[in-house]
């Protein structure tokens, strides 16, 4: 009979989550389960709302993306408006996306994993947080708020709001952009820019202290997906899917995001809320993909600013093929928030970005929407469908998160057998369990709730049911 | 001087949403020059850098009824900077965790007070419970008077 470890619940994550490790007769781990433990149910309670609520009760689904949702929301009635949005609209939308991006990236590498990066897997569990980190890295404390801070700002400059703005609204956004806010935005340019500069060179620096967890932590041949702009470029907002293989090669290009059903499979596991979306064409075996920062730089060419560019050619050099290790999502995040800075620096300084034409108003024209965007986390889906008043009949969410289940399973269980030595638990080997799933950044608060208690317990029984070992974590 | 009112909870949980609520009130009144009034949802780090730079922080928050304590009891206290680790870090953070965030990396605390009234409900649901509502223009009086200490306003 086999045995099985329990990790309840996984920390410094967004969401909850626990951990099964299955073990054989002869008490080698034989599978590993992550196991999302409390449904939200948006895809339901949204029916018999009008569409233009949909950015709004969709945005609460999480505090650390709700801009995310806002966007692919948006996007979704646009197309049941079937209106032309403003450009000026469009590259607001750009910048507001790309301060969140800014924002959730840097408070996973600074808040939530850099303790284990600095600190070491095996530290002191109690002071293995940013707290712990503040005599002895300060610096790298202080450059994460203030990334972070900056995000949050230009949310907050552009929206009015830090969290669950309102801004964005189907045909557009609500207000136009002022020039002291624009220029607000642009002095802190050079700052960020600096922070960002010298935490990349830092970690590039630091990558051989981590060559161990490189190997180990979600190591497999995978397909990536993500955006892309027709010729190939890094997108976070509109474009077509590019799908690519483990080899770096691309499967499919340029797939429509609204044509997503023919090509998205959505597999429903029973010991986990979180839908296991595949790509159909290889199968749900054969189909799994990774989406998020190192998908997106897998499928990218290049990203179309000058630093990020020269970070991505580097970034690219790590694999012969595409970067294969879920480790390098803390590098990709890094280069993302380089990118989002430039990116913003070149939208701001569009002519038009001042243009008071910021929203387009028509009534329901289409009975069905599909928004899709990048969210920090990966490609978000949002999709509807509307009666004649405009009221929704159905909605289907593919949280970005959620795309990554099937790999983040498959890479708990191959961390699980290198770390798990089940003859005696350390919290070290399960925190590198925990680790591998932190590094994938879970939102899993897009799909439970996070109600704040973020205790951890590890059981070990026996094939009798006898509990051979605990571990806890308060 | 530079004085930072801070009112923070989550206005869908019922008694929870105190901080914000008395903050909201208080940003309505002919506060002096020098006194800030900002709401959150959660206190996160971000506060940090801000903290830094305030002279006096007032902490409003909701509160648990301890053993024995009625809802609605307004308590007072002084606040320090944490000098030992906190029992869990996850996105929320207590004022004494900013406060020694602000002191060590950005060299400068502000004299921090909390003021909070023991709750009688964190259920989903807006507006303030009864016993808390009675509560505080109370609650609104004592940070005012503080201010006006502060400020030597009489």
């Amino acid at each position: 009979m086999s045995q099985k470890i329990m990790i309840e619940q996984v920390t410094r994550i967004e969401g909850h989550a626990k951990v099964s490790i299955i073990l054989n007769d002869d008490g080698a781990v034989q599978d590993a389960q992550v196991h999302v433990t409390q449904v939200r149910g948006f895809e339901k309670f949204v029916q018999g709302r009008p569409f233009y609520e949909m950015p709004s009760l969709t945005a609460r689904t999480c505090g650390i993306c709700p801009v995310s949702h806002l966007i692919a929301a948006s996007k979704a009635c646009d197309q049941i408006l079937a209106v032309r949005i403003p450009t000026t609209a469009i590259a607001l939308r750009r910048t507001i996306n790309l301060g969140q991006i800014i924002q959730s990236h840097a408070l996973n590498f600074f808040y939530l994993s850099s303790p284990d990066l600095l600190l070491g897997m095996d530290g002191d569990p109690a002071k293995r947080n940013i707290f712990g980190m503040l005599d002895k890295h300060p610096q790298i404390v202080r450059d994460g708020i203030r990334l972070r801070q900056f995000g949050q700002q230009v949310i907050e400059r552009l929206a009015n709001k830090r969290i669950h703005p309102s801004w964005i609204v189907p045909g557009g956004v609500a207000s136009p952009l002022d020039a002291t806010t624009r220029e607000q935005i642009l002095s802190e340019i050079p700052e960020v820019l600096a922070i960002i500069t010298r935490t990349l060179d830092w970690y590039k620096k630091s990558l051989n202290n981590y060559q161990e967890y490189i190997r180990t932590f979600a190591n497999f041949p995978s397909l990536f997906m993500g955006l892309v702009t027709k010729e190939g470029r890094l997108e976070h907002y509109h474009g077509n899917l590019r799908v690519s293989t483990a080899r770096g090669s691309i499967l499919a290009d340029q797939l429509a995001p609204d044509e997503y059903e023919s090509f998205i499979g959505e597999a429903v596991e029973p010991y986990t809320y979180l839908k296991s979306p595949y790509y159909k064409p290889l199968g749900y075996d054969d189909g799994m993909y990774r989406v998020g920062p190192l998908a997106r730089l897998n499928v990218a060419n290049e990203c179309g600013t000058p630093q990020a560019d020269q970070e991505l050619a580097e970034f690219h050099c790590l694999d012969k093929g595409a970067v294969l290790s879920s480790f390098h999502y803390h590098y990709a995040r890094l280069i993302e928030i380089l990118y989002g800075i430039e990116r913003i620096q070149q939208l701001l300084n569009e002519p038009d970005i001042l243009s008071d034409n910021v929203r387009a108003h028509a009534e329901v024209n289409n009975l069905e929407g599909i928004g899709v965007s990048e969210a920090p986390r990966g490609t978000l889906f949002h999709h509807y469908k509307v009666n004649e008043d405009g009221i929704i009949q159905s909605a289907n969410l593919i949280i970005a998160s959620g795309n990554n289940n099937l790999a983040m399973n498959k890479g708990v269980l191959q961390a699980a057998r290198y770390y798990v030595r089940p003859e005696k638990l350390t919290e070290g080997m399960l925190n590198r369990v925990e680790a591998v799933i932190r590094a994938f950044d879970p939102c899993l608060a897009c799909s439970t709730h996070a109600d704040g208690h973020m205790a951890m317990q590890i059981e070990m029984f026996a094939p009798d049911g006898k509990l051979l070992d605990t571990l806890v974590r308060d | 001087m530079k004085t930072l009112i801070l009112g923070y909870g989550n206005t869908l949980r019922k008694d929870d949403g105190l901080g914000v609520c008395a903050a909201l009130n208080l940003a309505s009144l002919p506060l002096p020059i020098g006194v800030e009034v900002c709401t959150y949802q959660q206190l996160s780090p971000e506060l940090s850098p801000i903290l830094a730079q305030m002279d006096h922080a007032i902490f409003i928050d909701a509160a648990l009824a301890s053993s024995g304590e009625k809802p609605g009891t307004i308590k007072i206290r002084a606040l320090h900077p944490r000098t030992s680790q906190p029992g869990s870090i996850t996105h929320h953070f207590d004022p004494e965790t900013l406060l020694a965030m602000a002191e060590t990396l950005y060299g400068h605390a502000p004299e921090a007070m909390l003021f909070s009234i023991a709750a009688a409900s964190f259920d989903l649901e807006e507006g303030l419970s009864p016993e808390v509502n009675a509560a505080l223009p109370m609650l609104i009086d004592h940070v005012v008077k503080r201010i006006y200490d502060l400020y030597k306003v009489y």
